[in-house]
């Protein structure tokens, strides 16, 4: 390839002759905005965001669309390039409709990622459950008993029948966490070496001291009380948060402190300039805990207690003793507390005095329903006006209120019903009208003020005070826990940055789109929602709960909890992680407001096995169409109709599964948004931050595509292929793409097994089946000599599973009696040269010979595709039609007995031609009587055929390997010597096994392996049945090899070695489990006969990888079998090379 | 009968039909049937606000064109002119005793291109070979070289009639340059600006000047294939191309050795389905090819890879027209019309509130003022010239300030216009320019091939916005959104689509700011023709109780008495207007003021 020397921003980049600036740009590293680019793909030029000025009269044009020429200047970003961009997506933007995140998400003040929690719960992966909710927040146990549930408020469910039980669902993964051994654990970062002093152990400080500990930061955590827990423990009477509960949730930070002192008040004994001296950052989370009076006369005198002071007191051990009759002031969280203490405290009857009605409460509604059901009298409508009584309180002087206007705070204004005073007999008053911050802390701080709360940035929690942060209920008034969490947390990152000496500034978010609030949606687009009821949680009885503080929500249960998780409409996008409209608008930090977004509706197609299509989020770059025409032949998708109502659709608007779809994934491998997705591999949809990505090497068949699987704790929830590189080019097929992904969820054997009767299964451990395994070897060993055991692998074990089982059946066991499934005499016999499918991409002509390669191995007919663009031709010779032919520039088809005839007459003829001599009449008849009638009456087909060859300088033939015999192979490679080719020539012989090209590498085909004779095997040769039924032993080793056990005698050993449960493996006297394809680390040899490697994605599920099995198998037998390293492969492969020399 | 032998022409183009003249042309035939006297069809003379039009030309060449005929009138022609030769004075439109002004539609117009529509019969080869056809074709094959060709286009000046004005000769000469053993010429007959049909009138009325047009490209570039790219919705010019097509062949002007040469051509035509996209060259080459119809990047122009990826020249119908007119005139005749810059003729079809539209030519630099007042005889409803949108959907609207601006393609850029493909529309003082915009938006909304961002979003967009401003719903950023997206979108764009729809809104504000910041600011429609913001009431001074209004109310929203005055009731009323266009004593009133401060 021929190079050209352009400038990109000033700096001097060679660049491919004929490629696009884009692709140099971005070969090169430098990043040009872009979403219609892929470079599987021709250029299109749709998204309109990769905008660079070269200087030409036209000013800004698309990068991909330009070609790149001697001496180009380049820039790729500037003023107006950015502002186009920009408006480009705000565009997008603007008919781009969906819910990035999910709603609860969005309205949790903590932006705990809900729905990707309850997918993991869903899938019992419980601790990764708790660690996604430690991300954001840390104390799921607590929050998942007291928060008032923003989240379920904006659950889309609600449209459907209930909100999902969000909050119980994350109580169980916190308490999941807290009591399993195996539990979460963070793990802090290396020590910084920052000082942080956080005053206050409440909610904001626990959680700035989480965060700060696990950045590697030293944290002092202080607190005025005798515990930590703030509010939590003061606030929260018992029988709705244990203390024991809280004690462990708060440890767990507490422990990640270097240091927790309790009992020290600010003000007292420290002031804020001891700490700012002291430590590199102060936080501040002083909380609201002064409650406040009502200025009613008679306030202080005795029977009259704040409800905030109740609870404490009941906290600390030392509970006051109340009347019989209690009236509680208030409508919020407290007064609601308060109340149901007081019943649990002896109380008979407590009235609720509110003053305005029910609906006007700011209590949650599941408080106020609680305390119902225990027999707290609501009085709506009443507001206390004195307190009767002089030494002791005899009752509460009341009048009756109306509701008026709505105020500023929407809610209703109430009014004096004149001459409606009353009095309420009581014995006690507790007054819970609300909590302020406490003056003497706020004073010895000295920070500034904002009313009555402290003044400090909502984002970064910055105050007047340098390096002093603040958050929670002492900046934003009294509030909720999660609130708390949530703004401590942002505070949190904003001090470690501050530590780091950045700029003090909030986590930059990401942009997010919505389809808005839930009142703002349309009921019937839920209306296909079968209606699936909220699951109850378990309560006490409320006249049991009423008299003790035990806890009386126990929470769902495991099975409960699975139920629940299904009732999820995991609204979020699945692509969220990586959308690249969504990265770009966060990166523009764009927002929707100028333009609006259109609530564009079209039905989500998701009739298709694998693929869910959803026009709403599609933004027309048409990457789905091309790649399904350009590279994979398929055209099942088409654009449909005009202008802004253009939609990418199936072709003729069929259901996808009815078009030409080859489900290959292609499409949703080039979306750059979520509007082509896979469905859900696990049961729910994720979406899924994979834990890992592991590079490997597809072995569903011969090619040997490279890989990417994304794992998440043991799955493999995608599988996708790396761009830019010459094997597969980043395409994949269904084989691929998906068939290992179902394949991890069926019927695995994870444990060995014995079967007896021929019926029943009993499961054994590692020790007792291998002891078995070998004893059985050795009896049939002794018994019948070792020539009466066979061992069969399957063509996909690895090169090093490979060397070991000959090892272990030559060595170990003596028997030669080596057979590969995937292995047949013709397979064997083909030893071709080595030709890297790139070749066939720039060739000039291609023979193919009897293989389905759209069908079989698709990466090769896009090869093909690619070289037809070129100009290249296509022959297609074969035995059936597939869909190369009508791509094929000359094409025969005939029967399987006259496929030589041909090549002999082509032979014939390029001969005659090469030597200058014109064939006679009759040789003439002679070669045309041999061929098919067509032909015969025809023959210039073949002479056409003939001539393309001779013509070709670049000529490639391939051939399935499996299939062709020696006698055609040798008549290819005679014409292609012919053409005045290469003495070696390029045939390419492709096979089904994943490892086949291994197995006659390995020598397996060769007859030899260390000296000793081998047979080959064939499954369905009768050669190999009479063979099976002479054998007294079968080690089976794979799923294919399993197959074959109706083939032994009945008397004979079998020890089968499968990763899949199977019904022949009743008649296997024992199992052993294998690896799957996920778990086995090893090299492989594809078509090409290049060395791939495998790499492992998880641990084997049964706990053993196969050569690890294999090594143990023999040491049970008694030998001693070492690990086979690549070097030792390598090794063999040259080995073998030398001894064909 | 009659001692003068007379020749009948009936105007059978579109316009003509769609004014009643098959059935004329029916009646006249059937009447003459006796007499010997064939009747004669031709195409567009142009006098499209005249159809009906049959001409009766008298044996010493004397012409009477009679015009806005009924089926009856037609009889009466024969009996008193052909039966006893007194023309029907009061039935004339053109000719000696005419008592019209219409000779004035003629006389500013220079009919270089349409001297044949109109005068020749074009389904009828001889007809065109009669008058001077072929001559070009002829001349080229035999005195030229395909190079000397090109450059007498050249020395003509022609540039390409689509619109955009690409000069012809650079265009076929980097066609001949190109490598490529397979090259073709493509004819753009996608004609589909709203109120334009230019081309249709000359592939209706002058068929074969296009394929002689075409063949002398052909010559030109090398090209032996050659496709009409034509929309369906014009039957008419299909059928006619599809005799043309035939008699050429029949007559050796078309297929191999063509007149004798080495050159050989095959014409095929192509039916596009009526996108406007369609008509931008790369996305009509995708339509030919049988793919969906989207522009794709340029370069490589068609010129360098076009059809099926050989080099292509694609030329507009009235390029390919101008080509025989100059290969038999000669290029210093042709370029003796029209500016420096802009030579020869251009052709128009003038159509909007004009007393007289219709099909024009007119010599390159002719004023707008010109083509309105002397050539469309002025403003059809009497009220004052408004402005002139030039290029359709692409173009601009001319102020009536601007009227002395001279039609050539260097003078309508310099004010924000384009000289598009022909399409002129005459607006007069009630023509809201917001609503112009908007309803230009709303047609390249439509016809966006949906494929680029910019295009498909932005006019989707903008015409967010103008229907809101239309609405009363108007903020007060929305004009300076307008002018940020326009510019954008003129930027951004892919196509010629894209960069120019934007145009209409653009010199709308331009112009017409004051109207905008009405609607926006004031909620107000000076024109009185938006909707939202218009009140209709009935003057009960004026109103005699006819009822008529309430009939023809759609909504019922008129009540009143019998010869007591009607009232409408505003909570109903849709604005629609028929109640003013029925009352007879102008007693319906509107004011601009919107619905809901009523």
């Amino acid at each position: 390839m021929s190079k050209v020397e352009i400038t990109i921003n000033g700096n001097k980049i060679m660049a491919e002759k004929g490629n696009n600036l884009l692709e140099t740009a971005l070969q090169n590293g430098i990043d040009i905005p872009h979403l219609c680019y892929d470079p599987r793909i021709k250029p299109f030029g749709s998204c309109r965001l990769c905008f660079i000025e070269t200087g030409g009269p036209r000013g800004p044009v698309a990068a991909c669309g330009t070609v790149v020429a001697e001496g180009m200047a380049v820039v790729t970003d500037n003023e107006s390039l950015y502002k186009l961009r920009k408006t480009a997506l705000e565009l997008l933007l603007s008919e781009h409709c969906g819910d990035c995140i999910a709603p609860c998400q969005e309205a949790c003040p903590a932006h705990i990622d809900i729905q990707g929690y309850i997918a993991l719960l869903d899938r019992k992966e419980y601790k990764k459950a708790a660690e996604l909710i430690k991300e954001k927040m840390p104390l799921p146990s607590i929050c998942g008993r007291v928060c008032p549930r923003f989240c379920e408020d904006q659950c889309r469910r609600n449209m459907v029948d209930d909100p999902v039980n969000i909050c119980d669902l994350k109580r169980f993964a916190g308490d999941y966490d807290l009591e399993m051994i195996d539990s979460y654990k963070t793990k802090a970062i290396a020590d910084s070496g920052k000082t942080v002093a956080v005053v206050g152990g409440g909610p904001a400080g626990l959680t700035v001291a989480y965060y700060l500990a696990l950045k590697g930061h030293r944290v002092t955590l202080f607190d005025r009380g005798p515990k930590l827990g703030g509010m939590l423990r003061y606030g929260i009477p018992e029988y709705r948060l244990p203390k024991a509960l809280l004690d462990r949730e708060i440890n767990l930070i507490a422990g990640l402190c270097r240091e927790v002192r309790l009992g020290e008040v600010l003000g007292k004994d420290f002031t804020i300039e001891d700490l700012t001296d002291q430590y590199d950052a102060v936080f501040l989370g002083l909380g609201c805990q002064s409650a406040q009076g009502m200025g009613l006369e008679g306030e202080d005198r005795p029977g009259i207690l704040k409800g905030i002071d109740l609870l404490r007191s009941v906290a600390e051990g030392t509970p006051p003793v109340l009347g019989k009759k209690v009236a509680v002031i208030g409508g919020g969280n407290t007064a609601m507390d308060a109340a149901r203490t007081a019943l649990r405290l002896g109380s008979e009857e407590v009235h609720l005095i509110y003053r305005r009605s029910r609906n006007e409460m700011p209590a949650a509604l599941i408080e106020i329903e609680e305390a119902e059901e225990e027999g707290i009298k609501f009085d709506y409508l009443t507001n206390p006006v004195s307190v009767l009584g002089t030494d002791c309180v005899k009752g509460v002087g009341c009048v009756q209120m109306k509701l008026g206007e709505p105020d500023e705070s929407g809610r209703c204004r109430p009014l004096v019903v004149e001459g409606s005073e009353f009095m309420l007999e009581v014995d006690n008053v507790i007054m819970a009208i609300g909590q302020t911050l406490d003056q003497e802390s706020t004073c010895a701080c000295s920070i500034e003020l904002k009313g009555k709360t402290m003044a400090a940035c909502s984002d970064t929690g910055q105050t007047s005070i340098d390096k002093v942060f603040a958050a929670g209920d002492a900046v934003t008034g009294p509030a909720t826990v999660v609130e708390a969490v949530g703004a401590a947390r942002n505070v949190a990152l904003a001090i470690n940055r501050y530590l780091q000496g950045l700029t003090v500034e909030s986590e930059s978010e990401s942009y997010n789109c919505s389809m808005g609030r839930l009142d703002l949606l349309d009921p019937e687009d839920f209306s296909e929602y079968p209606k699936e009821v909220r699951l109850p949680v378990h309560h006490l009885a409320p006249e049991v709960r009423k008299k003790s503080f035990v806890e009386y929500n126990q929470g769902l249960s495991e099975e409960d909890v699975v139920k629940e998780t299904k009732r999820c409409l995991s609204c979020g996008c699945q692509n969220v992680f990586d959308c690249s409209l969504r990265q770009l608008a966060t990166d523009f930090k764009l927002d929707n407001e100028r333009l609006g977004t259109e609530k564009k509706r079209y039905p989500i197609r998701n009739d298709h096995l694998f693929i869910v299509q959803d026009p709403n989020k599609c933004v027309l770059c048409a990457n789905c169409v091309r790649i399904c025409h350009e590279v994979q032949g398929a055209n099942a998708l088409c654009l449909v109709n005009r202008g802004y109502d253009t939609i990418i659709s199936p072709t003729l608007q069929l259901p996808l599964n009815e078009t030409t779809c080859e489900s290959c994934g292609q499409c949703i491998s080039v979306c750059p948004t979520g509007a082509l997705t896979a469905k859900g591999y696990f049961f729910k949809p994720g979406p899924w931050f994979p834990d890992r990505v592991v590079e490997s090497t597809c072995t569903r068949c011969g090619i040997g595509c490279r890989v990417e699987l994304s794992v998440v704790a043991n799955r493999v929830i995608e599988i996708n292929s790396p761009l830019r590189q010459d094997l597969n080019d980043g395409n994949l097929c269904i084989r691929g793409r998906y068939e290992p992904l179902f394949a991890q969820d069926t019927d695995r054997i994870l444990k060995p097994f014995i079967n007896f009767d021929g019926q029943k299964k009993l499961e054994i451990n590692w020790p007792e089946a291998l002891e078995r395994a070998a004893t059985g070897l050795v009896r049939v060993k002794k018994e019948s000599g070792p020539g009466s055991i066979a061992v069969i692998i399957t063509s996909s074990l690895s090169n090093e599973e490979m060397i070991l089982t000959q090892q272990l059946a030559v060595d170990v066991l003596g028997s030669d009696r080596i057979y590969s499934t995937g292995l047949t005499p013709a397979t064997a016999s083909i030893i071709g040269k080595p030709l890297f499918y790139k070749e066939i991409a720039e060739s000039d002509f291609i023979l193919v010979v009897d293989a389905d390669l759209p069908e079989d191995y698709p990466i090769v007919a896009q090869k093909i595709r690619k070289a037809l663009a070129q100009e290249a031709k296509l022959v297609f010779i074969g035995t059936a039609a597939n869909r190369l032919v009508k791509d094929a520039d000359v094409s025969v088809l005939c029967n399987p007995g006259k496929l030589k005839s041909i090549l002999n007459t082509l032979l014939y003829y390029q001969s005659g031609k090469e030597k200058h001599l014109s064939l006679s009449d009759s040789e003439l008849t002679e070669a045309l009587a041999s061929l098919p009638q067509d032909l015969s009456d025809n023959p210039s087909v073949l002479v056409q055929i003939a001539e393309l060859f001779l013509k070709s300088s670049k000529p490639v033939v391939i051939i399935n390997g499996d299939t062709t015999d020696r006698e055609t192979y040798d008549l290819l490679a005679e014409l292609y010597r012919q053409a005045g080719n290469d003495l070696n020539p390029s045939i390419l012989a492709l096979y089904r096994g994943g490892n086949t090209a291994g197995l006659i590498e390995m020598g397996f085909a060769k007859g030899l392996v260390d000296g000793k004779a081998l047979s080959l095997g064939c499954n369905s040769d009768q050669v190999v049945t009479e063979l099976l039924k002479q054998m007294k032993g079968l080690l089976l080793i794979g799923d294919d090899p399993a197959a074959l056990i109706d083939l032994a005698a009945p008397d004979s050993f079998i020890v089968a070695m499968a990763a899949y449960n199977q019904s022949k493996l009743q008649k296997a006297d024992l199992v052993l489990p294998l690896a799957g394809y996920f778990e086995t680390t090893g090299t492989v040899v594809n078509s090409e006969r290049r060395l791939c490697e495998l790499r492992l994605a998880y641990a084997p599920l049964a706990g053993k990888s196969n050569s690890a099995l294999l090594i143990d198998l023999a040491k049970a037998l008694g030998a001693n079998l070492e690990p086979i390293t690549k070097n030792q492969v390598v090794e063999r492969i040259s080995q073998l090379l030398s001894l064909e020399d | 009968m009659h001692d003068k032998q007379y020749r009948v022409k009936v105007g059978l183009a579109t316009c003509g039909i769609a004014g009643g003249a098959a059935k004329v042309y029916q009646i006249l035939k059937d009447r003459l049937q006796e007499s010997g006297i064939e009747v004669e069809r031709t195409g567009c003379i142009g006098m499209c606000y005249n159809e009906p039009l049959v001409e009766v030309i008298e044996a010493d060449g004397q012409s009477y064109l009679y015009g806005n005929l009924e089926p009856e009138d037609s009889l009466h022609i024969v009996d008193e002119h052909i039966e006893k030769g007194k023309p029907v004075r009061n039935l004339l439109v053109l000719g000696r005793s005419a008592e019209t002004d219409d000779q004035t539609f003629l006389e500013k117009q220079h009919r270089i291109l349409l001297k044949n529509c109109g005068h020749i019969d074009p389904e009828e080869i001889q007809s065109y070979i009669d008058a001077d056809g072929y001559k070009g074709l002829r001349r080229a094959l035999e005195q030229m070289t395909p190079e000397s060709v090109i450059e007498e286009i050249k020395q003509s000046g022609l540039r390409g009639r689509g619109g955009a004005g690409f000069p012809t000769h650079l265009k076929w000469g980097l066609t001949r340059q190109a490598d490529g053993a397979q090259k073709y010429i493509v004819c753009n007959a996608d004609e589909g600006d709203p109120g334009a049909f230019m081309d249709r009138s000359v592939l209706e009325g002058d068929t074969h000047s296009v394929l002689e047009g075409m063949l002398i490209a052909g010559y030109a570039i090398g090209a032996s294939i050659g496709y009409v790219y034509i929309r369906a919705e014009y039957p008419l010019a299909i059928r006619r191309l599809k005799i043309a097509i035939k008699q050429a062949e029949g007559k050796g002007l078309l297929g191999k050795n063509i007149l004798g040469s080495n050159f050989s051509f095959e014409l095929f035509i192509r039916e596009g389905a009526g996108a406007f996209v369609c008509g931008e060259e790369t996305a009509l080459l995708m339509s030919i090819e049988g793919k969906r119809g989207m522009p794709r990047f340029r370069p490589p122009f068609p010129a360098q890879k076009g059809l099926f990826g050989c080099p292509t020249s694609i030329n507009n119908v009235e390029t390919f027209a101008n080509v025989p007119r100059i290969l038999h005139l000669g290029a210093s005749a042709y370029n003796q019309l029209g500016t420096e810059e802009s030579k020869g003729t251009k052709v128009f079809a003038l159509a909007g509130k004009i007393r007289r539209g219709g099909l024009i030519e007119i010599p390159m630099g002719t004023t707008i003022n010109e083509i309105v007042f002397d050539i469309g005889g002025g403003i059809s409803t009497g009220k004052p010239f408004k402005a002139i949108q030039t290029g359709g959907p692409s173009g601009g609207c001319i102020p009536a300030e601007l009227g002395d601006t001279p039609v050539d393609y260097e003078s309508l850029k310099k004010i924000g216009a384009i000289m598009g493909s022909g399409g002129l529309l005459v607006m007069d003082e009630e023509t809201c320019m917001v609503d112009v915009a908007r309803y230009f938006l709303s047609f390249t909304r439509e016809e966006s091939c949906g494929k680029c961002t910019f295009c498909r979003a932005g006019t989707h967009q903008m015409l967010k916005i103008l229907e809101r401003i239309t609405q009363g719903e108007g903020r007060e950023e929305d004009v300076d959104l307008l002018i940020e997206l326009a510019e954008k979108i003129k930027a951004g764009s892919l196509c010629g689509l894209g960069q120019t729809a934007p145009n209409p809104v653009l010199t709308t504000i331009k112009y017409f700011r004051n109207e905008y910041d009405a609607h926006v600011k004031e909620k107000y429609c000076p024109a009185k023709k938006c909707k939202a913001l218009i009140t209709y009431e009935i003057d009960p001074e004026a109103c005699t109780g006819c009822t008529l209004c309430a009939r023809n109310c759609p909504v019922d929203a008129i009540s009143g008495m019998k010869k007591e005055a009607h009232v409408i009731d505003q909570s109903i009323c849709i604005s629609c207007g028929l109640c003013i266009n029925s009352c007879k004593f102008d007693a319906v009133t509107v004011s601009s003021k919107p619905k809901q401060l009523v």
